[in-house]
């Protein structure tokens, strides 16, 4: 028997690929028994979360995909053949080539998910694949409803290269604006937008709190960063009305007057015509939308204007079809009150080198750029055609127009259950010819795959950097893959061989690749794998560290200015000033359907013990809660008969879920908020599958699909529903692996 | 003799299960199994003046342990460092503690054959390490050292916290305190 070794790496927790939580692997005989935090780690300094501590058991688990499998039944039924990785690799290069000769590289289709992260290693790697092939049809499916809309609008109007970020550790007030976050602020990290993992921010947070920070939140029920006394302020908004929030805060600023007036003067333009336009949006008009009293709206707005240190985060919660209102809303309140890139505000934050390759952007013909799925619109436009559209490829994969992508490649995505309106992503799904889905799981979304395929955990894979702020590291192999599990990487280092592209890849070298990536950094692969405990530490530049870089960060936008009233989107045919449209389906807009519909529903981003559609097969996070849920004020409760642990009926106008009722108190009365991502059994639970369609544990189900930004597609998670008790859903065999 | 105990500073605890799954991750706990710490998680008052409140829940080590009163085995016992815990290849899983313990923090383990609770992880305060969950909270929510010792953080923090146990009326006097905002003291017990 050996004595436990220990292996640092990166956690796999809540996305892979590139900077996460350092963690200390335990291996003892050859097997990954335990971990702990990497102490020497700077943003997580030796603590994990519950999802990083379960490691073990997401490895190990006997749920996994476990061999390269074939379709032996109809797309969708989930039954499969094991096959072996060369069978599935020559078939499915075979595919590629086919495709490419008889359509076109536009009908080759890479998506990933958020799984592997959003600016690592993986995505320039696959990116560059289809890139290689000529092909543009890439697409991230995940931020298509959070991140990526919400981005759109806060760059057209302050510029930047991406979200302006709340600077907790100076900010004496904190507004915590996650309308449908379960977790909210307690959660975001060192990229932008995963709020679903505790990184570094929830204890920088709770610093600044200890010290008297004030803490404001704003969402339909009290987070739990609210909870033991924290909260000084919550604001359980109706779902939905933010952009009204918004706007009438930004009636009392310029009504009050109390904006920079210098810096609205040095760096806004337009400022005039928005002080006309939000005359409308009085405080009075907002409560009757918002469900927040007048007075309450009155003292946020002044306070968030005249606290000189004073963040906010918005994030990518509030996906709603009247997106445009708040999200222009949020960064012109940002701008007006002078909290741009200043100490405490919310500035921009920027590491010290980016890690990389080129993806041979040049391979691709103005013709193929042209063919862009989603490519005529502004959403598409505006960020350079770099990528496809989620929405325009479903529905070209449904009606063929303008093209349908005839094979489809899916790295760790699971649209099944993520996407809104699964029904429609199965149609889409069944209609291409040929799909690979490449995962860990056997998630609902492999049930229409033609070949699926076993992906490694990170703890199975060779080397992946990353770099936050000017620390640079990299995760470890801590054990060789489990069955016949295969890094992503590899594989596509592979795929691109059998394809005849060796030479842009490294000729298959892993490690080549790996140190093309570090170059940007002018650290070598040698000198990462040297430092592995503690990972090495750019210097800083003094671009980092420096605030008020207006003249720089503004130079995209006309005039090198705030645009207030904005005219980009005016030339393109948009509103040029926020106006609040509000939601299709809420009581205020659509009172007939509050008799059959009473309530308003909407759904928790994700959680501390698990990852959007991830990790609900893990015994240690799932016995915290076995089961979809849906919470319940209780004097809501009583009214239909609901008692706490009951399997309840959510019918909406568009579908059918069920869920696990909590009697929470701290919800509005006339909400309910479930959760995405319930579709997986545990089998040491004994718990089973659910359908991922309707009558499932799928929110997803309820919404409507045609409601939706009229700018960027962002589909909506507000609709109006009823509830009453019902029976537990249907049990569903999971995926076959046949024999 | 030190005399240990465990600060739970409530106002840095945002109920997020670190501990709850590192604890079974360290001690290698099956899933399904209850674990040594749980989570509380509940609300005082009525909408929309509402109080949330989370916070973990395990062993108390209490100075008159009931679980080691009951135990005809002296399978649960305090050890010369003053810790509560079980001496598995004594106890004969009759499951009084379990009945015994106020707290309701002693669990059955290996179907049933043994009790188990939170030992403030015994073997690494032995190594001179804290225990599992103080080194591993996200939020730092945790503070482990020598209640006896004036010059320990812990003995500061819990008088400048005025940090009390957990339903004192049961008068077994725990070593694991709580500390937090005024309206905690209403939810204590």
């Amino acid at each position: 028997m050996e004595s436990e070794r220990i292996v640092p790496t990166m956690c796999h927790g809540c996305s892979y690929g590139g900077y996460n939580c350092g963690m200390l692997a335990h291996v003892k005989d050859g097997k990954f028994v335990r971990v702990e935090g990497n102490p020497h780690h700077p943003l997580n300094k030796g603590k994990l979360c519950a999802k990083g501590q379960a490691a073990v058991q997401w490895v190990y688990n006997e749920q996994r995909l476990k061999y390269p499998l074939i379709r032996a039944g109809e797309k969708g039924e989930g039954s499969f053949k094991r096959i072996s990785w060369e069978e599935a690799m020559s078939v499915i290069a075979e595919k590629i080539k086919e495709t490419k000769e008889e359509y076109g590289p536009e009908y080759i289709m890479l998506s990933k998910g958020q799984s592997s992260g959003w600016a690592g290693l993986h995505q320039f790697l696959w990116i560059r694949f289809m890139h290689a092939l000529g092909s543009t049809s890439f697409s991230n499916w995940g931020p298509s409803v959070c991140y990526a809309p919400q981005l759109m609008y806060h760059k057209q109007l302050i510029g930047g290269p991406s979200y302006a970020r709340p600077d907790y550790e100076h900010a004496d007030l904190i507004v915590e604006w996650f309308t449908g976050g379960g977790t909210g602020g307690a959660a975001r990290g060192g990229v932008e937008t995963l709020d679903t993992n505790l990184r570094s921010i929830p204890l920088k947070i709770i610093e600044r709190v200890n010290k008297g920070a004030r803490l404001i939140i704003i969402n339909p029920q009290l987070i739990a960063l609210g909870a033991n006394g924290r909260v000084s302020r919550w604001l359980p908004v109706r779902p939905g009305t933010d952009g009204a929030l918004a706007l009438s805060m930004i009636h009392v600023i310029i009504r009050d007057k109390v904006y920079d007036k210098k810096f609205v003067s040095e760096w806004c333009e337009g400022f005039d015509k928005l002080s006309a336009h939000v005359k409308q949006y009085t405080p009075a008009w907002a409560e009757g939308i918002t469900g927040i009293e007048a007075r309450e709206i009155e003292e946020l707005a002044r306070d968030y204007a005249t606290t000189p240190r004073a963040c906010m985060r918005v994030s990518e919660a509030p996906q709603k079809q009247d997106l445009r209102s708040f999200a222009m809303a949020v960064p012109i309140l940002m701008a007006i009150t002078g909290h741009l890139d200043r100490p405490g505000g919310n500035a921009w934050f920027f590491p010290a080198a980016r890690l990389g390759f080129s993806t041979l952007s040049n391979r691709i013909s103005s013709k193929a750029r042209e063919r862009v799925l989603g490519g005529d619109t502004f959403y598409i436009k505006s960020s350079g055609r770099h990528s496809a559209f989620f929405r325009n490829v479903i529905e070209a994969l449904i009606s063929g127009k303008p093209y349908r992508p005839r094979t489809m490649l899916v790295f760790g995505s699971n649209p099944m259950s993520t996407a809104r309106n699964p029904a429609l992503v199965a149609e889409a799904f069944k209609k291409v010819d040929f799909t690979v889905v490449v995962d860990v799981s056997k998630t609902p979304t492999s049930r229409y795959a033609d070949i699926v395929l076993p992906a490694a955990t990170r703890y199975e894979c060779y080397g992946q950097p990353g770099i936050w702020e000017n620390h640079l590291t990299m995760s470890h192999k801590v054990i060789d893959p489990l069955w016949e599990a295969r890094d992503e990487l590899e594989v596509t280092l592979d795929l691109a061989s059998r394809l005849g592209m060796g030479k842009d890849f490294w000729n298959g070298d892993h490690r080549a690749m790996v140190a093309d990536f570090l170059k940007p950094a002018g650290v070598t692969l040698e000198q990462l794998e040297q430092s592995a405990l503690e990972g090495i530490y750019l210097p800083r530049t003094e671009w980092m560290d420096r605030r008020e870089r207006y003249e720089e960060l503004f130079k995209e936008l006309p005039d090198g200015k705030i645009q207030l009233y904005n005219t980009v989107l005016e030339k393109e045919g948009f509103e040029p000033l926020p106006t609040y449209v509000g939601e299709t389906e809420d009581p205020l807009s659509a009172p007939e359907l509050s008799n059959e519909y009473p309530l308003m529903f909407t759904d928790e981003h994700s959680a501390y013990i698990n990852h959007h559609s991830w990790m609900r097969d893990i015994p240690w996070l799932r016995e915290i809660r076995k089961h979809a849920f849906v919470k319940i004020n209780p004097a809501t409760a009583k009214k239909y008969g609901i008692d706490d642990g009951d399997w309840v009926d959510i019918v909406s106008p568009h579908g059918r879920m069920k869920a696990v009722a909590i009697l929470f108190e701290a919800i509005r009365p006339d909400t309910l908020m479930s959760q995405h991502g319930w579709w997986q059994g545990c089998d040491a639970l004994d718990l089973k599958e659910t359908p991922p369609l309707q009558e499932g544990t799928n929110p997803n189900v309820l919404y409507d699909w045609d409601n939706r930004d009229l700018i960027t597609g962002d589909i909506t998670k507000n609709t109006m529903v009823r509830i009453q008790r019902g029976a537990p859903p249907e049990e569903v065999l999971p995926v076959r692996e046949g024999l | 003799m030190a005399r240990y105990g465990l600060l739970i500073d409530v106002s840095r605890c945002i109920g997020c299960s670190g501990c709850v799954v590192g604890c079974k991750n360290w001690h290698g706990i099956p899933g399904g199994e209850e674990g040594r710490i749980r989570l509380q998680d509940m609300t005082t008052g009525v909408y929309p003046q509402i109080s949330r409140w989370v916070f973990p829940l395990m062993c108390m080590q209490c100075d008159y342990p009931p679980c080691v009163s009951v135990c005809r085995y002296q399978a649960s016992y305090v050890g010369s460092d003053g810790i509560v815990a079980v001496d598995k290849d004594k106890c004969v899983g009759c499951e009084l503690c379990t009945f015994a313990c106020p707290y309701g923090a002693r669990v059955m383990r290996n179907g049933g054959k043994v009790a188990d609770s939170c030992d403030f992880c015994i073997e690494r305060i032995r190594e001179g390490v804290e225990p599992y969950c103080v080194s591993t909270c996200p939020t730092g929510a945790f503070v482990f050292g020598d209640i006896d010792d004036p010059q320990s953080e812990i003995f500061k923090r819990i008088k400048e916290t005025k940090a009390r146990a957990l339903k004192k009326k049961f008068r077994t006097k725990p070593k694991v305190f709580y500390a937090g905002p005024d309206g905690l003291r209403d939810v204590l017990g």
